[in-house]
């Protein structure tokens, strides 16, 4: 897989990343190295092999659905964490 | 006497009998940190009042006559993605600076129930991001045996400040070998646990399918003891298992079983340098002493456990990282032009260079067209890593092998080469991709440097771990 700076760029954009031309340089090698190492998975054969997504062998593990009250202090604290509050409320820019 | 240096057994029997309070406990180690942390830099930040405050409660309750539990007035550093109500939590990253624990995760609620005390949060690469931490954004740790050494990572300060007696214990959070390898570089314990067995809830999230928070000390029996506080089920993380939780202090003591067989998987052994193989082989010995049988074992997947591990994990950070975005915490890039521009800035602001690099990485392997030849393939992968070891497990009741191809590298030796780094976790990621619980034992020195041994049982056998770990401490210190 060849990787190429476009397609850092890319990857960086669909991150919510800004890289600059360093940064891109810097990251498109890095990549290649890492990516290119990870090629050697290629010469197993998976193809009747099942992906392993979790390790403990749970499912389905359901609670009651009710409501847990939170202590009011524990709100404010939890609610507090936001950079910009305004009455309560977490402060964005406008979105529509 | 430096009651900053004594173990959790003697601390409680010391306090009992009324030998010193726990003030003066929390004053040594407050005092071990003054002297020595301004080299080390084994904390992001310390809470003496927060400390003393508790110390004076224990203290009260021993005067008036009242039975204290074993971890009462203990104090324990923590790892600083792990939460503690009104404390800092900045994970190693600067856009999380300034970020106040809103709530406790489960861990340090049990600690705090049993009475043990937080004396501060430890430094870590960020997120964990790391095996020295040099990725902290808020500089590295030394090691403690050596200041031009790492301390490891990504639980480096933890470590540190265990083996330097600024604690008696230490919460660290292990996904790849964050544990075990900063214990194997300062010469204390680490376990990591079985992936399910202590609460995730609270922790800062790296890679959510590998997490695994886990005690850091000075024996196996404070491991043992902290670990029977904080394993089991919590209703809080639905990957918690509902197995039972045994009193593992207990086990250690009461539980007579036959000699075990130790499996050293021979892929780990080759080209293993001369000096760490025989610091592993005279560990060896000391267990067939002691009754156990040594046998060679295969796990013929191991070589593909590095490239596997970090395609899982680094996808799995891009995504838990994307809650970092200037809006419900941490830092706000000022004066955002729309959403997109406010998530950008504070994102491109607030990571450092190794976080974009995995969140890149990651959302690579997750992105469309890329998804099934890495992210899917890599799963694939761990399937068969898995059972490598559920087949040895047919055979043998222990792994054994070393915790690091080498002791302790030198501060700036690996940081400008990340393929490199990554390949320092060479031993550790196998037993995380199948969520076992290994323990670091230390087992030696190079020169002046710990060297450690993983020991690593079967499934939710930390039990197991434990007694050989014990097996070699008696024997061997």
């Amino acid at each position: 897989m060849h990787i190429d700076k476009e397609l850092v760029k890319k990857v960086a954009n669909l991150s919510n990343l800004i890289l600059d031309d360093d940064e891109t340089d810097r990251f498109t090698k890095e990549m290649g190295d890492v990516l290119g190492y990870a090629e050697q998975l290629n010469e197993i054969d998976v193809s009747d092999v099942e992906p392993t997504d979790q390790v403990t062998g749970l499912s389905n593990v359901f609670r009651e659905d009710i409501v847990i009250d939170y202590p009011a202090d524990k709100k404010q604290k939890l609610i507090h964490t936001a950079p910009k509050l305004e009455n309560g409320y977490i402060v964005v820019p406008k979105v529509v | 006497m430096s009651l900053n240096l004594l173990s959790i057994e003697e601390l409680h029997d010391g306090l009992a009998a009324k030998k010193f309070s726990c003030r003066e406990i929390i004053e040594d180690c407050l005092k071990c940190i003054k002297e020595k942390d301004g080299e080390i830099h084994a904390f992001l930040s310390v809470y003496p009042e927060m400390a003393l405050k508790c110390a004076d409660e224990v203290d009260s309750k021993i005067k008036a006559g009242e039975m204290i539990g074993l971890l009462e007035g203990i104090p324990f550093s923590v790892k600083d993605v792990i939460l503690v109500e009104d404390m800092s939590a900045t994970a190693g990253s600067k856009i999380l600076e300034f970020f106040v624990a809103p709530y406790d995760a489960t861990v340090i609620k049990r600690l705090k129930e049993a009475g043990a005390i937080v004396i501060g949060k430890t430094n870590c690469d960020a997120y964990g991001f790391g095996s020295s931490t040099e990725n902290s954004d808020f500089g590295v740790t030394k090691n403690p045996h050596d200041l031009t050494k790492v301390a490891g990572g990504s639980s480096g300060g933890a470590a540190a400040s265990v083996v330097s007696g600024m604690c008696t214990f230490a919460l660290g959070e292990d996904t790849g070998g964050s544990i075990r390898q900063p214990a194997s570089f300062c010469g204390i314990y680490g376990f990591k646990v079985s992936y399910g067995r202590v609460s995730r809830y609270g922790s800062i999230a790296y890679a959510s399918s590998f997490d695994s928070i886990g005690p850091m000390a000075r024996s196996t029996r404070d491991i043992a003891i902290v670990l029977s506080v904080i394993a089991g089920n919590d209703s809080l993380d639905a990957t918690t298992v509902p197995d039972l939780v045994p009193d593992y202090l207990v086990e250690l003591e009461t539980k007579k079983d036959k000699p075990k067989k130790i499996g050293l998987p021979k892929e780990y052994f080759n080209g293993l340098d001369t000096k760490t193989t025989a610091i592993i082989d005279s560990a060896l010995e000391v267990f067939r002493r002691k009754g156990y049988e040594v046998v060679e074992i295969s796990l013929p997947h191991t070589k593909y456990a590095i490239a596997c591990y970090y395609l899982l994990v680094t996808s799995e950070a891009s995504s838990n990282l994307a809650r970092l975005d200037g809006v419900r915490f941490g830092y706000r890039a000022p004066d955002p032009t729309n959403l997109e521009d406010l998530y950008k800035r504070s994102r491109t602001y607030g990571f450092g260079p190794e976080v974009k690099r995995r969140i890149i990485l990651g959302t690579f392997s997750l992105s469309s067209g890329y998804f099934d030849a890495y992210y899917k393939r890599a799963q694939k992968v761990r399937t068969l890593i898995r059972e490598d070891f559920k087949k040895a497990f047919e055979e043998v009741d222990l792994i054994i092998t070393p915790t690091s191809p080498f002791p302790a590298f030198s501060v700036g030796e690996k940081v400008d080469d990340p393929l490199t780094m990554y390949l320092a976790d060479i031993f550790t990621v196998g037993f995380s991709l199948a969520g076992l619980p290994t323990i670091n034992v230390p087992c030696g020195l190079i020169g002046h440097l710990p060297v450690g041994m993983q020991i690593t049982a079967s499934y939710l056998n930390e039990t197991s771990a434990l007694k050989a770990s014990l097996d070699f401490e008696q024997s061997h210190t």
